[in-house]
């Protein structure tokens, strides 16, 4: 094996020329390595392995690879391993099943727990507008209303005779209701629920993030909501424009002025301004499939300036003509920023 | 991804690349998906020819892309899945944080291998391997254990063992 050429996860050399090692030579070597596994071998198991190490050339490639290839796998922390191989749904039939299950009993409660994985492939199919990681949409519906959605979104909407609602299941929307002038008798409310409460729309345009971690965030960009808790007394809370609003279900939490230009992701941009490297990463993150990691030294390094949502991995590489960072991709999905 | 007008995988990608792009549409959810996984499978397809360029004209087109497809799909389901749980184990294991991000993603590219592997072989043979390789215990502790015989411990280790083997002498 060439060390130049490199190896890969399990051991093995890559783009190496070796002739083809053949499996029952392969399943030899394996078994040599369940006895070693159980234990140090005595004099005379030793001398046994030793001399079929020495039979040819390949049983000498074989045994090399084995014991590279147990190396590896030696080298697994289990502390990271097990809770991977031995997670509930790993194995391909285990997967399917839960898949049909879930997509039923789903269907039965008519609502999506906040904490919905993110990898689930039914999700999208359940909700009646949704975008995957990354993507973004608008629509128009049929009271006039614009519904735009962020990445990884999903909501429902439960328009009847004397409401209109949208359910915010997981994601970021911006709303600019519509007059609702097609529909006879009385004007409908307009209301986004969210698994911490009840945001009334008292005029036009309007967004609602739920972050799956028991918090919900208003911004208001024109005339005003009501916010009411889940599980709040008392009268309703009125936001007014340009002002942004976190409120848990028991109760609101804090309100502050709305960041500049929140609503660019509806143009495709994110804004920053003197906003720490993290906390841009994380955001950023939302629209990768992935994971971007930042190193603690970066970490508070400001950020300000636009960025492109469509292509994250560019905008992110982006970041090493202005701070003093490095940007390494390590896998597709992998993205590293540390310092230079 | 530039295509030769003559070559075989060109009238592929034309005649059936919107259709697959739809198909996945309504498996994926949404389009964004769809696309990515359209645009794997023909890349797939590709390196298969050019891998073996003597390979027989595809009699069933859609059938053919709609496997690879479907391959390609699981896949990344497995990936994700995968991702997501390490993440979880991260997150729950302070002492993590000693390893690099490189040591980090070589891991997780051999879980993904490891995780195929062991879906392949079943049930058993995955709890077999992990008592033995990460919890550390010996085959007469996993046959008292699971409740089969050791010569069946040490046939299921061994399976796995050589699975593992074949994919690194690949």
């Amino acid at each position: 094996m060439n060390p130049e050429l490199g190896t890969g996860p399990l051991g093995q050399a890559r783009q190496g020329t070796r002739p083809a090692l053949d499996r029952a030579l392969l399943a030899q070597a394996a078994q040599w390595l369940v006895r070693l596994k159980d234990g140090p071998l005595d004099d005379r198991d030793a001398q046994a392995l030793a001399r079929w190490v020495a039979r040819s050339e390949q049983h000498r490639q074989a045994w090399a690879l084995a014991q590279a290839m147990q190396q590896q796998l030696d080298g697994m922390p289990a502390g990271l391993a097990r809770p991977v191989l031995a997670r509930a749904g790993a194995g391909a039939d285990a997967q399917r099943r839960r898949t049909v299950r879930a997509l039923a009993a789903l269907l039965a409660t008519g609502l999506l727990a906040a904490g919905v994985q993110r990898a689930a492939p039914w999700r999208p199919l359940l909700a009646d507008f949704a975008t995957g990681t990354g993507a973004r949409r608008q629509t128009r519906l049929a009271d006039g209303s614009l519904l735009e959605l962020d990445t990884d979104t999903a909501v429902d909407l439960r328009f009847d005779a004397t409401t209109r609602t949208l359910l915010l299941l997981r994601g970021e929307i911006l709303v600019t209701t519509g007059k609702d002038a097609g529909h006879a008798g009385a004007h409908r409310p307009f209301v986004v629920e969210t698994a911490q409460g009840r945001v009334r729309a008292l005029g036009t345009r309007f967004a609602v993030r739920e972050d799956g971690a028991g918090e919900t965030r208003i911004v208001v960009y024109e005339d005003a909501v009501e916010v009411m808790p889940a599980q709040g007394v008392g009268p309703p809370r009125r936001v007014g424009p340009a002002q942004q609003l976190r409120f848990s279900a028991a109760q609101v939490l804090q309100e502050q002025a709305a960041p500049v230009q929140s609503d660019a992701w509806t143009r495709g941009m994110r804004v920053a301004v003197d906003e720490p490297l993290d906390r841009f990463l994380a955001e950023m993150g939302r629209y990768h499939r992935g994971v971007i990691l930042c190193d603690a030294a970066v970490a508070p390094l400001r950020v300000t300036g636009a960025y492109g949502l469509d292509d994250v991995p560019a905008a992110v590489a982006s970041l090493q003509d202005s701070h003093p960072v490095r940007v390494r991709f390590l896998t597709r999905h992998l993205i590293r920023v540390s310092a230079r | 991804m530039s295509l030769d007008p003559s070559s075989a995988v060109a009238s592929l990608y034309s005649d059936h690349h919107g259709w697959l792009h739809t198909w996945l549409c309504g498996k994926l959810g949404n389009s964004f998906d769809a696309a990515d996984l359209a645009h794997d499978t023909f890349v797939r397809v590709l390196g298969q020819r050019r891998a073996d360029p003597a390979v027989p004209e595809v009699r069933e087109p859609r059938g053919y892309l709609a496997t690879i497809a479907r391959g390609l799909m699981v896949d990344r389901f497995r990936r994700q899945s995968v991702e997501q749980a390490y993440l979880a184990a991260l997150a729950a294991q302070p002492e993590a944080s000693a390893l690099s991000a490189e040591a980090h993603a070589l891991l997780v590219e051999m879980l993904v291998l490891v995780d195929a592997l062991l879906d392949r072989l079943g049930r058993r043979t995955r709890e077999i391997f992990l008592l033995t390789q990460l919890d550390g215990l010996t085959q007469a502790e996993v046959a008292r254990q699971t409740g089969v015989s050791l010569p069946t411990v040490r046939k299921h280790l061994a399976r796995a063992y050589t699975e593992c083997l074949l994919l690194a002498a690949a």
